[in-house]
Formats: C-alpha cells, sequence, structure tokens
C-alpha cells in the first residue's frame, strides 16, 4: 500500500466506521432508552429530529461546556418521569486562608493570618429551546436551576504573640478576613413550543405534563474572619521597679479576628415559556388536508376503477348477451330459413293440392268409399292432432319460458343499462358504445319479439302434417279448407 | 571563701555583660523593641527596705531590646537619703526552653549627691538565672567609690531566689553588705517578698524582714516591720 492509497483510504475508512461523527448532529432519530442517562455534548447544542424517543425515568444532563441546547423533534415520545437536568454548576469555594503558624519571634506580635479566597460564582443553567410535535408524554421535570456559589474561604488565623522576655507583652496577629460568597448563578431560560401530532394520546396545555424549575442559583456563603492570635501572656521579669526586682510585664492583645466575608448575590430565576405551535398546528392541519384530499383522489381513483370494472364487466355481460342474442338469431335464422322453405314446400303443396283437387273431384266418388278408412285417417290424424296439440303446449310452455329469459335479458339488459348510465357520467364515450350494443340488442329483441313463436310452432306443425301426408299418401286439408 | 567566691561571680557577671555588649552590637542590624512604662508607687521598696522613709514614689523606665541584648533606663523620684535617681542598665538575656540567663550592669546614678551623681560611683553586675517558674539572682556591688550607701559602706552582694505562679510571685532575698573590717556589726538581712498582679498595671507586694539582728546593728536604719506597697503602672508600648 503506497501513501497515495493510504492518504485515500484512511478518511473513507472513517466516513464509514464513524459515520455519526462526520454527521454532526444531524441525527435523524434519537432513542434514549428507560433508566439510562444520556449526556448532550457541545457537538449536539443544536438537534434536528424527525423523531425522538424518550423511556420512562431516563435522565439527560449536559457536558458543562454546553450551554444552550436547541432540540427539535417532528415526532416527540417521551416517557413518564424523565428529567433533563440544565442546572448550572455550582462554583467552588474559596480557598481558605493560611493561617500564620508558631510563634512570632520573642516580643514580636503575631503576623496576620491571610485572607481566605473568594468563593467563584455558580454557572448560569443550560438555556434550553424545544420545539416539539408531541405524539405522547408521560411526565417531564425540566430542572435549569442556576449554580450555587461557592463559599468563601475562611480566614487564616493570627500568629501567637512571641513571648515576653523584657518588653510589653505583644499582642497576637489578626485573623485573615473571611472570603466572599460566590454568586449564585442565574436560572435559565426554558422555552417550549408545542403542539400534538394528529391521534397524539396527550392533549391540553403541555404546562400539565411539564415542570419547570429555573430558579436563581442559592448565594454563596460568607466564611467568617481567622481567629486572631493569642497574646503574650503577662510575666514577672528581673527589673528594676519600686517595689523590688520583680516587674510585672503586661499581657499582649489577643488578635482581632478578621471579618467575616458577605455572602454572594442570589442567582437570577429564568424565565419559562410553554406555547402551542400555531405554527406547526396549522402546517400539521395543511398536512391533515393534504393527506385528506390524498385520500379522496385515491378514493375517486378507486371508485373510478369500480367503475371502470363495472363497465367492463357491464360490457362482457354485453358481449356474453350479445352472443347468446347472435346464437339466438342464428336459431331465428335457421327458423326463418326454415319457414322459407317450409313456405316453398306449402307452396308447392298448395299446388299440387290445387292439382290434386281437380283430380280429387273425380275420384270423390271413389274416395267415399274409402271414406270409411278416411274417417280412420282423419282419427289418426285427430290423434296426431291431439299429440301436436300436446306439443304445442309444451311449445307454449318453451314460448312462455323463452319470454321469462327475455324477460330475465331486459332486466339484466336494464341493469347493465343503469350500471353504464352510472358508468357514463365518468366515461360517456365508453357508455355511449356501451349503449349502442344494448339499444342494438333492443332492436334485435323487438324484431324477435315481433315473431311470435306460434306462429313459427304452427308452420311447424303445418310442415309435419304436410310430411305425414305425403308419408301416407292422404291429402292434407289446406287452410281453406 | 566568700570574697573568693564573689569575686569569681564579679568576673563572670562582668565576661557576661562584655558578651552582652558584642551582642548588642552584632544585633545592631536586628529589629530593636523599645517599651516603656511609666508608675506610682506607695512606697519605694528596695530589697526589703523602704528607701521613701514611708513617702511614695513616681517611676519611669524605657528600654531597647535586640536580640536578647537590652539597654535600659529607669528613674525615680528617689528615696530619702539621696535624693532622686535614674539608674543606667546594660545586659543581655537568653531564653531556651525553660531555662534563661540574664547578665549586666546596672548604674546608680543619684544627681543631687555628689558622691553618686556619675557614672561607675555606685555600680552592680548581675546574672539571674531561672528554670520554668524558678529565679535565682546575684547582684555585686563592684563600684571603687561604693561607700556610704544605705547598706553598707565596704559593698554587698545581694542574692535571691524566687517563684512565679501566674499573676502571684514570692521571693527571698539575702543581703550581704561586707561590713567594715573588725566590726562586730552584723548588717546581713533576709526578707521576702509577696507579690500580686491584680492585672496588667495595678499590684501589691507585701514585704518583710524577717532575719536581722537588730541588737547588733542599732541605728542602722532598718525596719523589719512588715511594708505593704501599692503600684500602678502604666505600660506604654
Amino acid at each position: 500500500m503506497n501513501i497515495l492509497t493510504k492518504v485515500c483510504v484512511i478518511p473513507l475508512a472513517c466516513l464509514i466506521v464513524f459515520p455519526t461523527v462526520v454527521m454532526g448532529g444531524e441525527v435523524d432519530s434519537l432513542v434514549i432508552d428507560a433508566n439510562s442517562t444520556y449526556t448532550v455534548t457541545n457537538a449536539q447544542s443544536e438537534l434536528f429530529l424527525k423523531s425522538l424517543t424518550i423511556g420512562d425515568n431516563a435522565v439527560i444532563q449536559f457536558d458543562p461546556d454546553v450551554v444552550r441546547w436547541h432540540l427539535q423533534a417532528s415526532s416527540a415520545n417521551v416517557g413518564k418521569g424523565v428529567v433533563i437536568n440544565a442546572s448550572g454548576l455550582p462554583g467552588g469555594n474559596g480557598i481558605v486562608g493560611k493561617g500564620a503558624t508558631g510563634v512570632a519571634d520573642e516580643c514580636g506580635d503575631g503576623k496576620l493570618g491571610e485572607d481566605g479566597g473568594h468563593g467563584s460564582n455558580g454557572t448560569d443553567g443550560v438555556a434550553i429551546s424545544m420545539r416539539l410535535a408531541i405524539s405522547a408524554i408521560g411526565s417531564l421535570t425540566i430542572k435549569a436551576v442556576g449554580g450555587e456559589g461557592g463559599s468563601g474561604g475562611r480566614g487564616g488565623a493570627g500568629q501567637q504573640a512571641g513571648k515576653v522576655i523584657r518588653c510589653t507583652g505583644p499582642d497576637g496577629g489578626a485573623g485573615g478576613q473571611g472570603g466572599e460568597g460566590g454568586d449564585g448563578g442565574n436560572g435559565s431560560y426554558v422555552r417550549i413550543v408545542y403542539s400534538y401530532l394528529e391521534g397524539a394520546v396527550a392533549s391540553g396545555t403541555l404546562s400539565k405534563f411539564i415542570t419547570v424549575d429555573n430558579t436563581g442559583g442559592i448565594a454563596g456563603k460568607g466564611a467568617s474572619g481567622g481567629h486572631g492570635g493569642g497574646g503574650a501572656e503577662g510575666k514577672y521579669i528581673n527589673m528594676r521597679t519600686l517595689t523590688g526586682s520583680k516587674k510585672w510585664m503586661p499581657a499582649g492583645q489577643t488578635g482581632v479576628e478578621g471579618r467575616g466575608g458577605k455572602a454572594g448575590r442570589i442567582g437570577v430565576a429564568g424565565q419559562t415559556l410553554i406555547e402551542r405551535d400555531l405554527e406547526g398546528r396549522i402546517s400539521t392541519f395543511v398536512q391533515s388536508q393534504t393527506r385528506q384530499q390524498d385520500s379522496v383522489k385515491a378514493i375517486q381513483q378507486s371508485m373510478l376503477l369500480e367503475q371502470q370494472a363495472a363497465a367492463q364487466a357491464a360490457l362482457e355481460a354485453a358481449a356474453l348477451s350479445a352472443a347468446k342474442l347472435a346464437k339466438v338469431n342464428a336459431e331465428l335464422s335457421l327458423f326463418k330459413q326454415q319457414s322459407v322453405n317450409l313456405k316453398q314446400q306449402l307452396s308447392e303443396i298448395v299446388l299440387n293440392n290445387q292439382a290434386a283437387s281437380v283430380n280429387a273431384k273425380a275420384k270423390t266418388t271413389l274416395a267415399a268409399t274409402e271414406s270409411e278408412g278416411l274417417r280412420q285417417l282423419v282419427g289418426e290424424l285427430q290423434a296426431q292432432i291431439t299429440t301436436l296439440e300436446t306439443l304445442l303446449v309444451k311449445s307454449d310452455e318453451q314460448r312462455i319460458l323463452s319470454n321469462e329469459k327475455f324477460l330475465a335479458l331486459t332486466v339484466s339488459v336494464d341493469g347493465i343499462k343503469t350500471e353504464q348510465q352510472v358508468a357514463q357520467k365518468e366515461r360517456a364515450d365508453k357508455s355511449k358504445e356501451s349503449q349502442k350494443v344494448v339499444d342494438q340488442l333492443l332492436r334485435r329483441l323487438e324484431v324477435l319479439e315481433k315473431r311470435p313463436p306460434q306462429e313459427i310452432i304452427k308452420e311447424k306443425i303445418v310442415e309435419k302434417v304436410i310430411e305425414k301426408a305425403e308419408m301416407t299418401g292422404v291429402k292434407p286439408v289446406t287452410e281453406g279448407q | 571563701m566568700r570574697s573568693t567566691i564573689s569575686k569569681a561571680v564579679r568576673l563572670a557577671t562582668l565576661g557576661l555583660t562584655a558578651a552582652g555588649a558584642m551582642a548588642i552590637s552584632q544585633t545592631t542590624m536586628a529589629e530593636v523593641d523599645v517599651s516603656a512604662s511609666a508608675g506610682v508607687a506607695s512606697a519605694y521598696l528596695f530589697r526589703g527596705v523602704d528607701l521613701g522613709a514611708g513617702n511614695a514614689a513616681v517611676f519611669g523606665d524605657i528600654t531597647a531590646s535586640a536580640g536578647g541584648a537590652y539597654a535600659s533606663v529607669w528613674a525615680s523620684s528617689g528615696d530619702a537619703g539621696l535624693g532622686s535617681e535614674y539608674d543606667l542598665i546594660l545586659g543581655y538575656g537568653l531564653e531556651m526552653d525553660d531555662f534563661s540567663v540574664d547578665a549586666g550592669v546596672v548604674n546608680y546614678v543619684y544627681p543631687s549627691n555628689d558622691d553618686y551623681d556619675s557614672i561607675g560611683q555606685l555600680t552592680e553586675v548581675y546574672v539571674n538565672l531561672g528554670f520554668k517558674m524558678i529565679g535565682f539572682s546575684y547582684y555585686n556591688n563592684v563600684s571603687d567609690q561604693a561607700k556610704g550607701n544605705a547598706i553598707g559602706s565596704e559593698g554587698y552582694e545581694y542574692y535571691s531566689l524566687s517563684g512565679d505562679v501566674g499573676s502571684f510571685s514570692a521571693l527571698v532575698g539575702y543581703a550581704d553588705p561586707e561590713e567594715v573590717s573588725g566590726s562586730k556589726v552584723d548588717l546581713d538581712y533576709t526578707h521576702i517578698d509577696l507579690s500580686y498582679a491584680y492585672n496588667d498595671n495595678l499590684s501589691f507586694t507585701a514585704s518583710k524582714i524577717v532575719d536581722f539582728d537588730d541588737d547588733s546593728t542599732p541605728n542602722a536604719g532598718i525596719d523589719d516591720d512588715l511594708l505593704f506597697v501599692v503600684s500602678y503602672s502604666l505600660p506604654i508600648k
């Protein structure tokens, strides 16, 4: 692997291995498990999330260098007992003044104790700004209290005075002054702009679910001054006096106690602002409307598809009806052809009957003799006619059935027509074509209806009679007869 | 025998005084502490003897000390016999834990008396030794013109043993004037002083000579009656 390869590969590997780092604060979603603690770093001072889920009893805290936090989530699900600890850090305590240790030189006053250091100020709470679209919320506590000011350091003790040798008793050293307390940090600014998502579990004002404590930090306590050093004790020394050689040397004074440090200033309470996100609500409403419009469009499309399917089915039914009609037409054509043939045959029979009538007159006499036989034949014919009448009854029944079928077809066609009329509202062109087909079918049906089946049956009966007559040689009775 | 011891003590005292003087010169650069006081007493009590003949006296002193060495001037309205007085004191003291050593020279000057109106005419050397609350002092008149003083005309020595407990002090002193050679008069005496410092200013002292041969020293000017002295001292820093 040469240098160029290494230079190219290593950053690429970093991009692959550490995508979160590369992406910085841009995170699509954040899930904080229940009972866990999540620490916000300075790099996450601004978080824009599509989804935020915080489990029950989770705690969010901040690195010391984070001074503000903006959180924006398009969908927030906050559990119960969640705590955001954005309180400032307490100030450090002042250094305790160093006491003047030991004993001063002989006849010397004690040295002063060192002053105590001042407590440092507590830090301000982390300013929090949140814009949340809430889907569910349990309870949330935001602690944004200013840090407590540090206590001042106690003053150092004064030094013990030196011994009396040949002097008035020296005084003890004064105690150092107590350090002043640090100022409490200011409570932070907390602003929450919220809205509820459609179908959110919670509702109403968010203050019901959120508790904010952003009071100012407690002032640091001032420290007491250091104790003064002890003065020298009085004692007798050998010295010339009016009362002998012993002189009482007075004691030294105890050192003055150091002045106490002042307490710090209490931090200023922060402001809290919890308000509904009107812009978000409008946006949500618009989104809802858009979704509803999309839904309406989908319904319309679905209805259109259903209409198309219904029209298709109607077309198919019409095609099927057309096929059936074609079949009926074919049968009718066949009947028609047969009827034409029967007419021709009947005409021939009539001609033949006219020709035969001449012969018949001549043979009337002969026929009289044979009348008895004819009567028998007539009887037979009557029987046959009875049979034919039975058939005719059956044909009537078939006709009735056929009529019922026709009626059913008519109803079906009417339904199809109705459906087509409904479909025609959306698709007029197809409806027109369907109507044309239906009209054609209706016309054909009307044509068919104009041809009553009794006539056809009658023709068929005539044909059968003629056929029988031909077969038996008996002259058939004509229509005139 | 006593004379031999006295000479040895004198030499030692002079040596210590010389050492103190040297120490003063070496510590000139050291911090100098100055203290002063003034006061009044109902009597001038000196080594068990009322020098003021019942009269009150006033006093004042100023002391400069540095590194153990000290120099002091002490003045008083004086006694009945020699008049006003001032003393010049030069000494050196050391304290090491519970032990203390102090030695020096004191010149008694009486301006109104021709015999003792100059430095050296009445001079004592002294040594003070201490251990905790117990102290021992030795004074010796080393002046060449020591004569005619109230104690004796041939010089003298003085010893004391003291003990201090808080603001109480007890002292037993023994004065040993040199009697005139061949004299049968015994001037030695012993006295006891009891002092109490009521506060830093007011103190009371009771003194009594307990061992004095009054019969052998008539008209010696020493009264062995109990003396009670009240003094008020005002220290000035």
